[in-house]
């Protein structure tokens, strides 16, 4: 019961975090290290509390407040507490990089950012442990709201407002697709308790549109196609911690509830659920992916890149709910590990990166990739973390990046046990010809990331007088660059976690998964068969390196000679280095007619017409959603108002007219004349 | 007794590499009317490479001096897996690990590019990573027309699920398109010119511009191993038939120069194609693929 | 009873032929005085205490206070006066005719052999004929005394319905229409004060 008394305490000590920063409020030092050390040991206590829920079992905590509608608790079980442990670890970093970097925020409301910074993680927290409808939608719309006043943070600049307001808006539109499926669920099931939703057998029709509600609702949380036009705009508005923590685990909060449903309220559906979701999660990859590359705005990027792995995640969740409709418990378990998993590494991976992007931000005062360069040499740790994330990103081995995905191409390989014949042979290919196509891009995005960012000389004067970044913000990095690696290194932790998590559903077997040595990762299922060993990489890398190494000093010291990079002739400046519009274009031709660029050239003509002309290079990309999906239904909107507009005329007596006729028709009517 | 078996092997990969890639070389020669090298010339370029002195730009940072490294020791580990993956019974040998520790080599030295700081660099190394995105789905489908009815990736598994087949329509399909992939992933004719150093017409080789000495023949040495492994692979699991049932390996290595040959023949017939036609060609590879699928 | 009944109809009939300001506020006040007094009269009646004291409070407060107020703004109005309502006050009888006829319709249609059929109809038409004086004049004050003729209606319908309703609701209705009054009451002065007419149908100029 450990577990019970860690969650009154996380609750007491986010909640002292919140308070707290009005007494501290005019002393700007105190404010950062009494507030982010009470959501640091918060954290820490989320972590400790899922692992005792994941040591001892479910707990179930009651508020004693008996509300009209029922008593509102929380429950924690292996689903919430993985999700919690998620939120905790990720937590722990941003808390300690907060530390640092909250001194850029001295004189820009800082006790108010961190007061709701506590509140963001006090309401992602709630979330996840929720076991009543109204609990679960109250803590929703406080998350949605607390992060909309964060990511509004600096105002000043009109950019972050229209970034705030658009994602208010969606983040509403997903919600009440929520509250829909909610209402519906529990009016069939006559109860707003979680535990009496599960498994409720509702008629077919309304399964079907609670799932399509579920699909929308979260999917616009999460960042699916179409839904995801937020995203781009809200992460890089808001402070880079509490990016990091947005795409890190709010995200995940998205995906925790369609697992709730898809597994526990739901149960086992029909094959087309688990299709629609593969159909749309690996468009989602491959669109977030492309738009990423073309990015040269560093937050947008990562974004975008989010995008890209919910859509990874999501292809997992699909292929687990096929293999559900279709009876193959042990190839379920291995997608919904896959896809669980590769929550995790994305949480630590993207939030590791979103934290290496701030400490840029604060050496360089930029997020445009195009003036930044040569930071390796100054920024030296914060390039080797940002390294590990690119790498882990990338889906490389031997981090846990190439982990997941290998679960994800395993999940898409044995798709065609699920879809007899032809049709399943042909969809499974190309599904993974496409994943195959997203690890590709998002390798490619990585390298021109970090390589326009970190390597090579520095093309502005801010980047030239970079410095290193304060040990906190290092130290916040370096665990879970860290992380990244062991979980790379050792499959078989996560995967007993895992292991216990999905246990409890029906149509999931992940036993199959975990009894193996330390290091390996394999499974079997009907004639087939898949296995990779991490030790085995990690050993045949190493000696790889070793025989290298040992290559290149058998043969005596190598005599160095220092040179110039050769430029024809010419002395090299940064003006001569490749750009990150130029690296992305050539793939921008390839998809232009997904990304649908405009090119502009203009020449400056003012300087002498002997010695070059000064020219400009404007690329416009045409956001196909935005301007196919979302501004007709805008204009539709607008229209249907204007129309509407006539009956308001500004006679007050026309107005109490209505009123009058409506009463009078209602009476006559109601009494049956 | 298999580990040292696999040990020797995956010896035997790294140290025949560079004969395959001159034995290309000189044939191509010969069909051109020209004498050309001798087949161990590449050996005699690394022996020269690894005596010479280096020179570095000033402009670059620890990943230039570790990409070389981390590079070979992918194509060191892919060899290793590739032989490992002659018995099936274990779970070293899986295909998806294979091609992207060649991709994690492939990922530093791009970035070692981009690390010099010149235009030629980074043009190498962006097409470079062009290349690679396409590529990848080809691979993947081609690769798939077999993993998908064996259900596996394991190489060892998906060998022995070919079996001895008969000559079919899918299997010149599956295997037309992996040839194009190996093209292209081995930077040959029509794809990208392996000969040449100028800077506008290689992908390849523009990226290791500014490599010389000792880092260059680890380049150039693990380039002529991944291009051994998939030549392998594409024998392994597109030319099917054992010939001595005996001894496999002297099957496979007929079968390796016969690859050898076809590829020399095909670089002398075709030319280098634009680059913004490879889309095309690569395209060409997943519709072969697709074909093959549906006629299994 | 009935006499009160007969006396409150005549009031709401009356009330649609007024023009001059003071004439709408003076017979308001007698409606108000007449509504306290069937409180009390019911009263006695049932024998409930709380009647006697929502009589008096409706004493202090609908005779009392706000017909002060009202008619110390209407002091300050001098040159105000309903001269053109958007009905005439011919036409506005008509139509409060026809609400009569209306409510004791809907009365007979809803209760049918009800005993208090009188005061429910003439309730429900009180109401009906505030909502007309509200849709129908064009001076605040004006809407003001057709908003508290509606909740003298509506108080009457509670009264005669079950006899005297529960304290609680009876209150929470008439601090409503107070916050109402008090609201337009001031809107009313702070129109004077700006030296813009009170004729609410200059209001439409405001909208964009």
């Amino acid at each position: 019961m450990l577990a019970g008394e860690l969650y009154y305490l996380m609750l007491l000590l986010f909640g002292t975090g919140i308070v707290s920063v009005f007494f501290t409020r005019n002393s700007a030092k105190y404010t950062n290290y009494i507030a982010h050390s009470m959501a640091l040991m918060g954290c820490v206590t989320a972590i400790l509390c899922a692992t005792f829920v994941f040591l001892e079992g479910e707990v179930m905590v009651a508020l004693p407040v008996s509300l009209p509608f029922g008593v509102i608790g929380g429950s924690i079980d292996y689903l919430s507490a993985y999700f919690l442990l998620i939120v905790g670890v990720v937590g722990v970093a941003t808390s300690i990089y907060a530390y640092g970097y909250s001194r850029e925020y001295d004189h820009c409301r800082l006790p108010l950012m961190a007061g709701l910074y506590n509140a963001f993680l006090l309401s992602m927290v709630l979330v996840l442990t929720a076991n009543h409808v109204i609990g679960f939608i109250i803590a929703w719309e406080v998350m949605s709201l607390v992060s909309f006043f964060l990511v509004n943070h600096e105002h000043e600049k009109s950019v972050n407002n229209r970034a705030a307001y658009i994602y208010i808006v969606m983040t509403h539109i997903g919600t009440v697709f929520i509250i829909i499926a909610f209402l519906l669920l529990s009016l069939g099931a006559g109860s707003m308790d979680f535990s009496q939703l599960r498994g409720y057998l509702v008629s077919e029709t309304l399964r079907n549109i609670i799932f399509i509600s579920v699909l929308i609702g979260f999917g616009t949380k999460a960042g699916m196609i179409p839904f995801h036009i937020w995203l781009p705009r809200a992460h890089p508005a808001a402070p880079s911690h509490i990016s990091a923590l947005m795409s890190g685990v709010m995200l995940k909060t998205a995906i925790y509830g369609m697992c709730r449903f898809f597994l526990e309220f739901l149960g086992i559906g029909p094959i087309w659920w688990g299709t629609l979701i593969l159909v749309l999660a690996i468009i989602t990859a491959v669109i977030g992916v492309l738009y990423a590359v073309i990015e040269h705005d560093l937050k947008r990027l990562l974004a975008y890149s989010s995008v890209e792995n919910i859509g990874i995640i999501l292809v997992g969740i699909g292929a687990g709910m096929v293999f559900m409709s279709s009876n193959q418990p042990i190839l379920a378990g291995v997608a919904f590990s896959a896809a669980l998993y590769h929550a995790f590494n994305h949480a630590l991976f993207k939030s590791l990166y979103f934290m290496g992007a701030g400490a840029v931000m604060q050496a360089t005062h930029t997020k445009n990739m195009e003036q930044l360069g040569g930071l390796i040499k100054r920024m030296p740790y914060t390039a080797v973390f940002c390294l590990v994330s690119s790498v882990a990103i990338a889906s490389l081995p031997p981090l846990n990046g190439f982990v997941s995905e290998w679960l994800t191409f395993q999940a898409l390989l044995f798709l065609p046990q699920a879809f007899l014949g032809l049709t399943g042979s042909f969809f499974s290919a190309v599904l993974i010809a496409l994943l195959g196509l997203t690890g590709a891009l998002a390798a490619a995005c990585f390298v021109e990331a970090f390589g326009i960012t970190f390597l090579a000389k520095p093309r502005s004067k801010s980047a030239a007088q970079a410095v290193e970044v304060s040990a906190p913000m290092l130290i916040s990095m370096g665990v879970v660059a860290g992380l990244c690696v062991l979980l790379g290194i050792w499959p078989q932790m996560m995967l007993l976690v895992l292991n216990q998590t999905l246990m409890s559903f029906p149509g999931i077997d992940t036993v199959g998964l975990v009894n193996h040595e330390w290091y390996a990762l394999a499974f079997t299922a009907n004639q087939g068969s898949g296995g990779i060993s991490t030790l085995g990489i990690i050993l045949l890398l190493v000696s790889g390196f070793l025989v290298a190494l040992l290559l290149h000093y058998r043969f005596g010291k190598e005599k160095v000679r220092i040179g110039e990079t050769w430029t024809c002739g010419i002395v090299p400046n940064s003006h001569m280095e490749y750009t990150a519009t130029g690296f992305s274009k050539s793939i921008r031709m390839v998809f232009k007619n997904i990304v649908h660029p405009h090119y502009e050239t203009l020449v400056n003509a003012n300087n002498n017409k002997y010695h070059g002309q000064k020219l400009s290079y404007h690329v416009r990309i045409r956001y196909v959603f935005v301007s196919v999906v979302y501004r007709p239904i805008n204009e539709m909107i607008i229209r249907i108002a204007k129309f509407m507009k006539s009956i308001q005329t500004g006679s007050v007596q026309l107005y109490v007219g209505y009123i009058m006729a409506v009463t009078v028709i209602i009476l006559i009517w109601s009494t049956g004349w | 007794m298999d580990a040292i078996i696999s040990m020797i092997q995956s010896l035997g990969i790294m140290l025949l590499a560079p004969l395959v890639a001159g034995i290309i070389k000189t044939v191509k020669a010969r069909l051109q009317n020209r004498r050309g090298p001798s087949v161990l010339q590449p050996y005699f370029d690394l022996m020269k490479l690894l005596g010479k002195d280096s020179v570095v730009s000033p402009t670059v940072s620890w990943i230039f001096h570790v990409a070389p490294y981390v590079y070979f020791a992918g194509a060191f580990a892919a060899a290793a897996i590739l032989s490992v993956a002659f018995f099936p019974r274990n779970n070293f040998g899986d295909l998806f690990t294979l091609i992207y520790v060649l991709a994690l080599g492939r990922f530093f030295l791009v970035m070692a590019s981009l690390d010099g700081g010149s235009a030629f660099g980074g043009m190498g190394g962006a097409r470079e990573m062009f290349i690679g995105i396409l590529v990848e789905p080809a691979m993947l489908l081609s690769i798939l027309t077999i993993a998908i009815k064996a259900q596996t990736t394991n190489v060892g598994m998906m060998v022995e699920s070919v079996g001895n087949p008969l000559l079919s329509l899918h299997y010149v399909f599956a295997s037309l398109a992996f040839y194009i992939v190996l093209l292209t992933e081995t930077g040959r004719i029509p794809v990208d010119n392996p000969d040449t150093h100028l800077e506008l017409t290689m992908i390849h080789e523009g990226m290791v511009l500014e490599y010389s000495g000792r880092k260059l023949a680890l380049i150039f040495w693990a380039s002529a191993v991944k291009q051994l492994i998939l030549i392998v692979l594409f024998v392994l699991l597109f030319l099917p038939g054992s010939i001595f049932s005996g001894a496999p390996i002297i099957g496979i290595i007929l079968k390796v120069l016969l690859v050898a040959l076809f590829i020399a023949g095909t670089e002398t017939i075709t030319n280098k194609m634009r680059l913004f036609n490879v889309p095309k060609f690569l395209a060409l590879s997943c519709l072969l693929s697709l074909l093959a699928l549906v006629a299994q | 009873m009935s006499i009160l009944t007969i006396l409150l109809l005549f009031t709401s009939l009356g009330l649609t032929r007024v023009s001059k300001l003071k004439t709408g506020v003076n017979i308001i006040l007698i409606q108000s005085f007449m509504v306290g007094l069937a409180c009390a009269v019911v009263g006695i009646e049932a024998g409930a205490m709380h009647m006697y004291i929502a009589a008096i409070l409706t004493a202090v407060i609908k005779v009392g206070l706000i017909p002060y107020a009202l008619l110390s703004i209407v002091e300050k109005l001098e040159h105000e006066s309903e001269d053109h309502p958007i009905l005439n006050s011919n036409s506005t009888s008509i139509a409060a005719c026809i609400a009569v006829v209306l409510a004791y319709s809907l009365i007979d249609q809803t209760l049918p052999g009800a005993g208090s059929r009188d005061a429910l109809a003439t309730a429900v038409a009180m109401t009906l004929i505030g909502l007309l004086l509200i849709m129908t004049r064009r001076q605040a004050v004006m809407q003001i005394v057709g908003l508290i003729t509606m909740e003298n209606g509506i108080y009457l319908v509670g009264l005669s319905v079950t006899k005297g309703l529960p304290l609680i609701i009876e209150m929470g209705v008439f601090f409503d229409v107070l916050v109402a009054v008090v609201v337009l009451g001031i809107l009313t002065y702070r129109l004077k004060l700006a030296g813009i007419s009170t004729d609410t149908s200059m209001l439409k100029k405001l909208k964009g």
